[in-house]
């Protein structure tokens, strides 16, 4: 791991103490419309563990990956916010049964601007939200972990809140400008790669918010999509539980493969994602 | 062939699922009335004198969770004068207790909770 990366993650775990998020009614993996208020920031912190099946490439690797992202949104206005994201990896490979390798390192940060140029608040609760989103994922990464290129991506996003129901419908475009063959950070590849996610939280408590309300619990349910331009594509979906209070936020998912036609990477055998969301 | 059905699957099942979202969002946005702002949300706007009560009842639009109304609630504090605040996310209603001392104009409320990106409906005071 480099002394920047390091440098950056530290200074994002000082920086989370001023932190105050608005993101929620947001699963785990799929984006939502919804974004910190003007002058705020907003800390999330995911640690992924992803077991991997089918390598394709010639050492028909045996990999596992625990990869924990930190995101940090700063609102500029009520509606636009800059979103930084880190993601730090740890990789242990078997080749061919027999060398064992273990890597720890950065992989390419993500910055990008969301600007929300719709919203409808239907009454207390109920809000309907479109918005755009475009970053470039910068070639920042340590080794292997590293695209080496700049990708940049464009994409837009639709949140609808209404009671206890809540749904989220995401799509990235992603330009990949470089990259190698056999990455096993999906969509990560030298070929573009559209990244389409759907989630839906329903809301088992409260059952009626009121002003005793201190917490919520929401159930989930997600679909995350990956296609890429030399034809791979994957869906991985499953259920999750979000636990939300007035100053932090817990999360669990786990994600199957539902449908997955990979040939340039390993194929994802289990996702399994843990998310903290902090208020200081 | 087997790779392409997959594949023609997939775009299908992707292509209802953004329709449905599509259609959520028309039916949502255009099907339902778009809730008017009381009038004295105009007023509060531009309402630079102090307020001459020890609390204010807005009424806020879009809060669906708790980190939002605490987002809300943050944003209302750091208005000088701002002593307490307290949502409840069923009615939309947000008490803001002013401390009587530090001069608190509506304006500066309204401004608030629109920085906190949510719809401020309604401004009332209280003695």
């Amino acid at each position: 791991m480099s002394r920047s990366a390091c440098a950056i993650a530290a200074a994002m775990v000082a920086v989370a103490g001023a932190s105050v998020p608005v993101m929620a009614q947001e699963a785990t993996h799929t984006p939502a419309a919804t974004q910190p208020a003007a002058g705020r920031l907003y800390m999330r912190q995911k640690v992924q563990y992803v077991s991997f099946g089918d390598d394709p490439s010639p050492e028909a690797r045996d990999i596992t990956k625990v990869v924990s992202t930190t995101t940090l949104t700063y609102g500029l206005r009520r509606d636009t916010s800059l979103s930084l994201e880190v993601p730090m990896a740890y990789a242990a490979e078997v080749a061919h049964g027999r060398h064992a390798t273990r890597r720890f390192g950065v992989n390419d940060i993500s910055l990008s601007i969301k600007h929300r140029p719709w919203q409808l608040d239907l009454n207390p609760v109920d809000s309907l939200r479109l918005a755009v989103v475009g970053g470039v994922e910068v070639p920042s990464g340590d080794g292997d972990f590293s695209s080496h290129s700049f990708d940049p991506f464009v994409g837009a996003v639709f949140t609808a809140i209404l009671g206890r129901h809540g749904v989220n419908q995401s799509i990235v475009y992603k330009f990949n400008t470089g990259g190698d063959a056999f990455n096993t950070r999906a969509g990560d590849g030298p070929d573009d790669a559209v990244r389409f996610d759907t989630s839906y939280l329903f809301r088992l408590s409260p059952v009626e918010y009121s002003a005793a309300s201190e917490a919520a619990t929401y159930v989930t349910l997600e679909a995350n999509g990956l296609y890429e331009t030399n034809g791979d594509v994957e869906v991985i979906a499953g259920p999750g539980i979000l636990y939300e209070a007035r100053t932090f936020a817990l999360e669990a998912t786990i994600g199957l493969p539902m449908v997955q036609e990979v040939r340039e990477r390993p194929e994802v055998d289990l996702v399994v994602t843990l998310g903290l969301r902090i208020l200081f | 062939m087997k790779l392409n059905q997959r594949r023609i699957g997939v775009a299908v099942v992707w292509t209802v699922m953004l329709a449905g979202a599509a259609g959520f969002a028309v039916l949502g946005g255009c099907g339902v009335e778009r809730p008017r702002a009381d009038a004295s949300v105009n007023e509060a706007i531009a309402d630079d004198r102090t307020i001459e009560g020890r609390e204010a009842v807005l009424t806020v639009f879009g809060m669906s969770c708790p980190l939002c109304a605490n987002n809300v609630d943050n944003t209302l504090k750091e208005v000088p004068g701002v002593e307490t605040v307290s949502v409840d996310m069923g009615s939309g209603e947000v008490r803001v207790g002013l401390d009587g001392k530090t001069p608190v104009t509506r304006r500066q409320l309204a401004r608030a909770v629109d920085r906190s990106g949510f719809s401020l409906k309604k401004v009332e005071v209280r003695p």
